[in-house]
């Protein structure tokens, strides 16, 4: 069970190019995997993932990423809606992202805090579970 | 004697003669080949050799510390240069890991200075690694003793990740027979095009 609730701008095609910055990429060439540090920014259409430190993993049969382990502060930002979480995994094939750690949801106004959040980038659904809170604002909010 | 055989003594004695006749135009009448024809020889090529020496196809092998194989080919190399480096031209250089996967590495010019172990690689660089990242730049320092490759310029690469560009670049593995690491520092900017590898 979990918190269903929509989440940024609704169809983000994740078959886009995926635009990646950051400060140094180390390649380890054995595994292939590689490790961009120094704050990350990745970016897909509208979709905008950013974080102190990214692992790419690489699909078995090598070529082409499988997944993005984002780590420290990590902050989705799609449309006007923004999560915050301390780990994110997205997979770019299905374009699943997965965040953990504290996960702060805020969505025109309202947030929703939760353990752990994964958001369907193509549908544009987002599921909160884990000790999910709202802050409902006073009589007095605008 | 009679006709018959009087024909038959003369022929005995024309025939010989004819036969002896049509061979000798084989041997005095042919055309004269003349065999000592001095091989067409260009001179600048014999200037350019003698002014200075030079080796043509040297090959520079060695394993360095880390056990690492390393080889270095050139079409061309001239001794000393200044602070007698050995400059050498289309460079070739390949660093076999210990567990076979090699890192080759193309340039249009390089110099090799073996008393400090370093090989200075410049002129449209071209780098060809173990996973098939394929990068390009313009000078690129190598450590011969050692694994340690650097690029002090901007990088730009292709590889299985998508094609990427980065401030500078280093070859290198931290431990004895330990995994050889690729690092893009300065600020790397990378596209991934998932769309590119499902087709």
């Amino acid at each position: 069970q979990g918190t269903g609730v929509s989440f940024g701008v609704l169809q983000t095609d994740t078959s886009q190019p995926v635009d990646i910055t950051s400060d140094n990429l180390s390649v380890n060439q054995e595994d292939g995997s590689a490790l961009l540090t120094g704050n990350v920014l990745i970016i897909q259409g509208e979709m905008r993932l950013s974080a102190d430190n990214v692992l790419v993993v690489r699909k078995t049969d090598g070529n082409g990423i499988e997944r993005l382990e984002a780590r420290g502060n990590v902050l989705l930002v799609s449309g006007e809606d923004a999560a915050e979480a301390r780990t994110a995994d997205y997979t770019i094939e299905n374009g699943t992202v997965v965040m953990r750690g504290d996960v702060l949801l805020t969505q025109k106004g309202n947030t929703l805090g939760a353990e752990q959040m994964t958001v369907n980038l193509t549908t544009g659904n987002a599921t909160l579970n884990g000790r999910v809170r709202t802050t409902l604002p006073g009589s007095g909010g605008d | 004697m009679d006709r018959y055989s009087r024909i038959v003594a003369y022929l005995k004695v024309a025939l010989p003669l004819a036969a002896l006749a049509l061979l000798s135009t084989l041997f005095l009448i042919s055309r004269r080949i003349e065999t000592d024809s001095a091989i067409p020889f260009a001179e600048v090529d014999l200037e350019s050799r003698l002014r200075g020496q030079q080796v043509t196809a040297p090959f520079f092998t060695g394993t360095t510390k880390t056990g690492h194989e390393v080889t270095i080919a050139a079409t061309k190399a001239l001794p000393g240069g200044e602070g007698n480096t050995a400059s050498a031209s289309d460079l070739e250089a390949e660093i076999r890991t210990s567990d076979g996967r090699s890192i080759l590495m193309l340039s249009d010019a390089g110099s090799v200075r073996p008393d400090k172990n370093t090989a200075v690689l410049t002129g449209n660089v071209r780098i060809i690694t173990a996973d098939g990242t394929r990068v390009e730049t313009e000078t690129l320092n190598a450590l011969l003793d050692g694994l340690e490759i650097t690029s002090p310029g901007t990088v730009t690469a292709t590889g299985p990740l998508g094609d990427f560009e980065a401030g500078t670049m280093r070859i290198f593995t931290n431990s004895q027979n330990g995994p050889v690491h690729i690092e893009f520092t300065d600020g790397v900017k990378l596209v991934y095009d998932p769309a590119k590898v499902e087709r």
